[in-house]
């Protein structure tokens, strides 16, 4: 234990300069919002909000910095000679450096605790505040744990970084390769409008990766500040009401958090001395990493030939990075040719089947809650018989949702018919379904739409709907 | 007792040790020879617990280095180019090897750094190439570990500091009982400094032991003859070198004085001269590994 403390003690020591700078660039970053946008309680604002996201915008960052600086002796081959013969287990050095750098993580959330108490107007907020900020705790140590992994299986301090920096990128390009691919098949089925949202549920998928997790949970706690300062109310339900997250996934990152931060343990032990400085040859590295980041921005969009061109220029440019050096291998091409098959192959199983049954144009009269449409004449001609109706607030009169529906399959049949050209205006619609989700259709409108428009139009002057809800010139 | 028992390393699926077995004895200087690519600096890193062995061992009073890393503590390993920390001085330096020699002798440390005219708050990068070797070598003395490991530590010192920092070790070893393992190309150097020595080869340990009985094993001999000689004539002896100029022969031969003495005798020699053998021509010839033989 002795040699525990020392190292500890040394690490502070070592550290003070460096952990003096951080703290007050911390503290600038965290205070400074607060100076700039003070909180106001006349108005709606919620004290400190702006910090929350600063606060974890630096756990994020940190997350991905303090891997690389708490192990990157592994990374040069003398200062292995001086680390490794330290007379500790690898276990315990290796928890100890962890240890350290999860503090270093948390020094942003232990800021804002301190200036939570300062700042008076958020007192009232504190459980709350406690509450968010466990959480944004939870989804930065995850993402340390994962980066600490991944930058476990490197050998040189380069591709450590890449590692670090491929972590939340090639997350945050699965997530948009995913709606890419759904929103292109929607935007093939469905005529106008549509996204992969309306017929999938993708907040789950989203929130399997801490960067979006984290910023859900920050907008979900303010929101929920929000409600109870306004009207009341249970702050947890409001949260999990707010908030796409449930508590399911604060499990998966705490899983997330013990596993990885224990494989990554795990890595450290197996690591040899001999292995710094030299080719890092991990499948959990260039492979998996160019494997993912490629495939992402294919399936974003691998209709598109220039964005093809690019993302193949970018493959090459990652392999020459693992290899040091540029080389075209038959593997390469061949991988390349597998992504494009494969994920041409899931665009047309997607087009084929209506995304598994799931994508569709219309919906029926008892999906929908309420609707809301918006008519805009580009004649804007007095005697137009399309003459502009906006309708801002969503109506639940289950006639006028019938009537608009009925609208919807005649202008889609128009809009096929007439492709684009001499429309007369275009046609905004939002469902509110009763699945709580919305679907927005942009359609134009033709010569033969104007008799159900009329209709429309008289319909909604005979329902006298309130002012502030309808405008009809 | 540091005991080495079959060891084998490979590096990058090169095995660099193989199947070495060296024990080395407590309070002795140590000289690790071989070649450029011979296996000493693995070895060195392999004895301070840097690499761990792929079969083997290294024990340390009976106890495995790998399985008991408090050990470690008992060593110390000196490279030939030292890492130090960034912006670092020698007094932060000192502070690192503290975690783990605690016991550092620090009243001779300042004597040190003040004999040897080294300003310990200055940043290491400052210093030459031979200031930073001294740096160093005085954190080593100062530490004075069981087992002081030392990679090519006098390389890049003048001929003075060498001197001072030799009869500095020999002090410490006496005072600390302390062993040093010095690797090393000087051969002249490790010949006066050192107590024992192995001389590795492809990973292997070609030949180890006492200098001074090395030395006394190993004869070297000028030989007249009346008559052209053949190296036939000297084929009962273990020999490490023969070179044969008709008449005059040189020979170096390991055993017996003595006995090679009287064998030489039978031949009749016109003259027969004994000159001194030196650990470098040792470890020449049985770097060779073969006999010479010009006629």
């Amino acid at each position: 234990m002795a040699y525990e403390k020392a190292y500890g003690k040394w690490y502070w020591k070592h550290n003070q300069r460096m952990l003096a700078t951080y703290l007050m660039i911390a503290a600038t970053l965290i205070i400074v919002p607060q100076l700039m946008f003070p909180y106001d309680p006349q108005s709606s604002s919620i004290p400190l909000a702006l910090s929350a996201y600063v606060v974890f915008a630096l756990n994020l960052l940190m997350a991905l910095l303090v891997p690389l600086y708490q192990f990157r002796f592994l990374f040069n081959k003398r200062s292995v000679d001086l680390y490794y013969p330290l007379p500790m287990k690898k276990t315990t050095m290796y928890w100890l450096n962890y240890g350290l750098g999860a503090i270093l993580v948390c020094v942003p959330n232990m800021i804002f605790f301190i200036n939570l108490l300062w700042e008076q107007a958020s007192h009232a907020y504190i459980p709350y505040y406690l509450l968010m900020m466990a959480g944004l705790v939870l989804f930065g140590l995850s993402l340390y744990a994962l980066v600490t992994f991944f930058v476990m299986k490197c050998n040189s301090l380069w591709d450590a970084c890449f590692a670090a920096a491929a972590v939340p990128i090639s997350q945050l390009l699965i997530v948009s390769a995913v709606n890419g691919l759904l929103r292109n098949a929607v935007t093939e089925l469905v005529n106008n409008g549509g996204s992969a949202y309306e017929f999938f549920s993708l907040s789950y998928f989203e929130g399997a990766q801490p960067v979006m997790a984290g910023f859900q949970w920050i907008s979900a706690s303010l929101n929920a500040f929000f409600h109870i300062s306004q009207s009341g109310g249970n702050f947890l339900t409001l949260w999990l009401q707010e908030s796409t997250l449930n508590a399911w996934m604060l499990i998966y990152y705490l899983l997330l958090l013990i596993g990885f931060s224990d494989w990554a343990c795990k890595t450290y032990v197996k690591r040899k001395g001999e292995d710094s400085e030299q080719q890092t040859t991990s499948k959990f590295i260039f492979p998996l990493f160019i494997s993912l980041i490629t495939g992402s921005l294919l399936a974003y969009n691998i209709t598109d030939i220039a964005y093809l061109c690019f993302t193949i220029v970018l493959f090459f440019l990652m392999n020459a990075l693992a290899e040091r050096k540029l080389v075209i291998k038959t593997k390469m091409i061949a991988v390349l040719a597998i992504y494009g098959i494969s994920l041409l192959g899931i665009h047309k199983v997607l087009i084929d089947t209506n995304g598994f049954g799931r994508i569709h144009e219309f919906y029926e009269t008892d999906e929908i809650l309420a609707v809301r449409s918006e008519y805009h004449d580009y004649t804007d001609s007095e005697e137009s018989e399309m003459s502009s109706i906006i309708m801002y607030v969503f109506q639940k009169d289950p006639k006028l949702i019938e009537m608009m529906v009925k609208s919807h399959h005649e202008s889609v049949t128009n809009n096929v018919k007439h492709n684009g050209e001499q429309a007369l205006g275009e046609l905004i619609i939002d469902y509110e379904l009763k699945n709580g989700k919305h679907a927005y259709r942009y359609l134009y409108f033709y010569p033969e739409d104007a008799k159900l428009i009329k209709e429309f139009k008289d319909y909604i002057k005979e329902q006298n709907y309130a002012e502030d809800d309808v405008f009809i010139r | 007792m540091l005991k080495v028992c079959d060891l084998e390393k490979k590096l990058q699926n090169h095995l660099v040790l193989h199947q070495l077995n060296m024990d080395i004895e407590d309070r002795c200087i140590y000289g690790l020879i071989g070649e450029n690519g011979a296996g000493k600096s693995t070895l060195l890193r392999v004895l301070a617990g840097v690499y761990e062995c792929d079969h083997g061992c290294v024990m340390i009073d009976d106890q495995d280095l790998h399985k008991y890393p408090e050990k470690k503590a008992e060593i110390l390993l000196i490279q030939d180019e030292p890492f130090y920390f960034h912006h670092a001085t020698l007094s932060d330096m000192k502070h690192f090897y503290q975690i783990a020699h605690p016991d550092l002798d620090e009243a001779y440390y300042h004597k040190l750094i003040t004999v040897f005219e080294l300003d310990d708050r200055q940043p290491l990068y400052k210093f030459s190439k031979g200031m930073k070797r001294q740096a160093f070598l005085i954190l080593g003395l100062c530490i004075a570990p069981r087992y002081l490991l030392l990679d090519e530590a006098f390389d890049g010192l003048d001929p003075h500091m060498r001197m001072m920092f030799k009869k500095e070790i020999s002090e410490r070893i006496e005072e600390k009982k302390m062993s040093v393992i010095i690797s090393s190309h000087n051969l002249k150097e490790m010949e006066e400094l050192c107590d024992c020595f192995g001389i590795l080869e492809n990973g292997k340990l070609l030949t180890s032991g006492s200098v001074s009985d090395k030395l006394h094993e190993v004869h070297r001999f000028q030989l007249a003859f009346a008559k052209p000689m053949d190296k036939e004539d000297f084929s009962e002896l273990k020999l490490l070198s023969l070179q044969i100029t008709a008449s005059i022969v040189n020979l170096v031969a390991e055993g017996e004085e003595a006995e090679i003495k009287a064998f030489l005798k039978e031949k009749q020699p016109i003259m027969m001269e004994m000159l001194p053998v030196s650990l470098e021509e040792i470890f020449v010839f049985k770097m060779l590994n073969k006999t010479e033989v010009s006629q």
